[in-house]
């Protein structure tokens, strides 16, 4: 008995050591909650949240209301062919299309240099401000408002057509790759668990601010790129395997420009038109659109006081300690270790959620009236309503980040390396911190997050009204969906609203 | 028999209760400012950490005056504003400028004389709120 007691007792102090050990770590670690570089974002005054809490409540009833006229012919939308005109003739050639590629081409071999050689610090470094700030959150807006334009920039896809060009030309008879058939029931999974890589090293990843390691980073995901194109052909790859494809392309669906191949057009078109599908989409897209949403929003909550306890809650209970522990030296710390194991936590959660929320639909309307849809297939055909919202959370969380930080630019343009060259003149440019209002941020992002719910319950309507069988059982089945909606919105906003803390 | 209308305005009305009184426990404290044009504000650092609040609060334009006394040499770091200060138990070191733009920035510690000391640690953050 004495020596079993004795190893327990043991054991005990060494967990509380490690306890106390953790907790100390938690308290004093004060690292940033996104990818790299601080927010210096107020929260949103009680006032604002209330009245955009309000507006959408009212919005969603001026929806709904407009909906239940019951007219249930939608129109094709109107368009207008860029091709038709001079300028864009002119965008659209083949020339800008290729000095676009050269440039991204360029900025990418650019990143993963500096990265490697230069300065290691995050501000005196090219690669975190370019990788994190302009492409990673600049590049979301261009695709939401404007167009895909990742399509023409893609480095991966701009080397990989160089390489099989070139060869093409030393060797005629020769293809690039294996060239494998795709198999269809792969769909965009490799896609999916490449994000959730990619949210991890955003949101988590402590060393995600080392130039060094966002270099390593950069190399691994491009070898990765290269081998889905070698193995399963370009076409395939960029469809199902390459993120950033899926992911602009998913965000460019809002926006106002569409690119049709086969018709030679170049359109303008009405805003969010493209979010209206034909028909359900794959489950691994489903499951992609879900994590675009609840990454973001889990960044946000990353910075409430709220976080901070359950992240103590997290470190003292016995059920998830040993958790913690075993993953510290995976994660790289405990916070990023616990932050892990939420995350996780935090994602699927959303994903029941949402499907809880299409049962819901489901049941609400009978069989006949929702043409034999299951429930699986009414989650498919409902989540591109939910682009507009991942959109507008960018717009809240990110927009600020991107007027400042983004300022970075100016100086590292000269001195990409931290090497004290001034290639421009522009090294010495001081980051003006008074760009943006405080007051001018909180309006755009209650404006963004209830306008980007008002169009997500727009398009679900127009969605149900095409598919059911009658206006009714369409109008009954968006129920559901509104309560999960306008609850959203005010998650969103009360994550706006909270005091800023730094746990993690 | 209810039209839809009926039926939909029963269900809002029915969101807009549990919305509605959801609202008034989630929201969040509303800050006070001080909205002199100037402002003094001393901080006393004691083994590394402020005494007291570890928000400063001030309203943008204001003229800030902030006195610093501590019980150990280190070096300080204003985020965004940029400015960076020496402070020691000898003398009190004061810093001043203008609030000129708004936002919640951290003030570190850059762990004077710590060489092992690799983390910046926050000590205190200086709001600044709209006028």
């Amino acid at each position: 008995m004495a020596p079993g007691r004795c190893v327990g007792r043991r054991l005990m102090r060494l967990a509380a050591r490690v306890l106390l050990a953790l907790v100390a770590c938690l308290l004093s670690v004060s690292a940033l909650a996104h990818g790299f570089a601080e927010r210096y974002d107020l929260p949103v005054p009680l006032h604002l949240y209330v009245a955009g809490s309000a507006a959408a409540v009212a919005l969603s009833f001026v929806v709904v209301a407009y909906f239940v006229r019951g007219d249930r012919t939608v129109p094709r939308y109107p368009t207008f062919n860029l091709l038709g005109t001079a300028a864009g003739r002119v965008l659209a050639s083949r020339v800008v299309g290729f000095v676009l590629q050269f440039f991204a081409l360029f900025i990418l071999v650019l990143v993963v240099v500096a990265g490697l050689v230069g300065e290691a610090d995050p501000f005196k470094n090219i690669a975190p401000t370019t990788v994190w700030v302009i492409w990673w959150v600049g590049l979301a807006y261009v695709s939401g408002l404007l167009g895909d334009l990742w399509v023409l920039l893609n480095p991966w896809r701009a080397a990989f057509d160089a390489a099989e060009w070139l060869l093409k030309r030393l060797q005629p008879d020769m293809r690039l790759g294996l060239n494998m058939d795709y198999p269809e029931r792969l769909g965009s999974w490799p896609a999916v668990v490449l994000f959730v890589w990619f949210i991890w090293a955003e949101l988590i990843w402590p060393a995600s601010d080392s130039p060094a390691k966002l270099s390593q980073m950069v190399i691994t995901y491009s070898v990765v790129t290269w081998i889905g194109m070698l193995v399963f052909g370009i076409r395939n790859w960029l469809r199902h395997g390459e993120v950033f494809t899926v992911l602009f392309g998913l965000l460019a669906r809002f926006a106002p420009t569409e690119y049709i191949a086969e018709r030679r057009e170049w359109n303008l078109r009405p805003w969010a038109v493209g979010l209206l599908p034909d028909k359900p989409m794959t489950l691994s897209l489903t499951v992609f659109v879900l994590l675009m949403l609840s990454s973001v929003t889990f960044d946000g909550l990353l910075a409430t006081p709220l976080w901070g306890e359950i992240a103590q809650w997290m470190l003292l209970s016995d059920l998830v300690r040993p958790l913690v522990l075993s993953l510290q030296n995976i994660a790289g710390d405990a916070i990023a270790a616990i932050s892990t194991i939420a995350l996780i936590v935090f994602l699927l959660t959303f994903q029941l959620l949402y499907l809880a929320f299409c049962g819901l639909m489901y049941f609400s309307t009978p069989a006949r009236a929702r043409v034999d849809l299951s429930i699986g297939e009414l989650a498919r055909l409902f989540v591109l309503s939910l682009i507009p919202i991942a959109l507008a959370y960018h717009l809240a969380h990110y927009l600020s980040f991107l007027l400042i930080v983004g300022q970075y630019m100016i100086p590292l343009v000269s001195d990409p390396f931290g090497f004290g060259w001034d290639l421009f003149g522009t090294r010495l440019y001081m980051v003006n911190i008074g760009i943006v209002d405080a007051r001018f941020v909180w309006i755009t992002s209650v404006i963004a997050i209830v306008t980007g719910h008002i169009v997500a319950v727009w398009l679900a309507h127009v969605v149900a009204l095409r598919r059911f069988r009658d206006s009714r059982a369409a109008l009954r089945s968006q129920i559901p969906m509104l309560f999960l909606m306008v609850a959203y919105t005010m998650l969103s906003l009360w994550i706006l609203a909270q005091p800023v803390v730094e746990t993690t | 028999m209810t039209t839809p209308f009926v039926e939909t305005a029963r269900i809002f009305a029915f969101v807009i209760a549990i919305f509605g009184s959801g609202l008034s426990l989630a929201a969040p404290q509303q800050t006070e400012n001080a909205t002199n044009a100037e402002a003094k504000i001393e901080v006393r650092i004691e083994n590394r950490k402020v005494v007291g609040d570890h928000v400063i609060r001030l309203t943008q334009g204001q003229l800030v005056e902030m006195v610093w006394t501590t019980d150990a040499a280190e070096e300080l770091h204003i985020h965004g504003y940029d400015i960076r200060f020496e402070i020691s138990p000898d003398a009190p070191a004061e810093v001043s400028f203008t609030a000129h733009a708004t936002g919640r920035f951290a003030v570190t510690s850059h762990g004077f004389g710590d060489p092992h000391r690799h983390g910046h640690e926050t000590l205190v953050y200086i709001e600044v709120y709209p006028k």
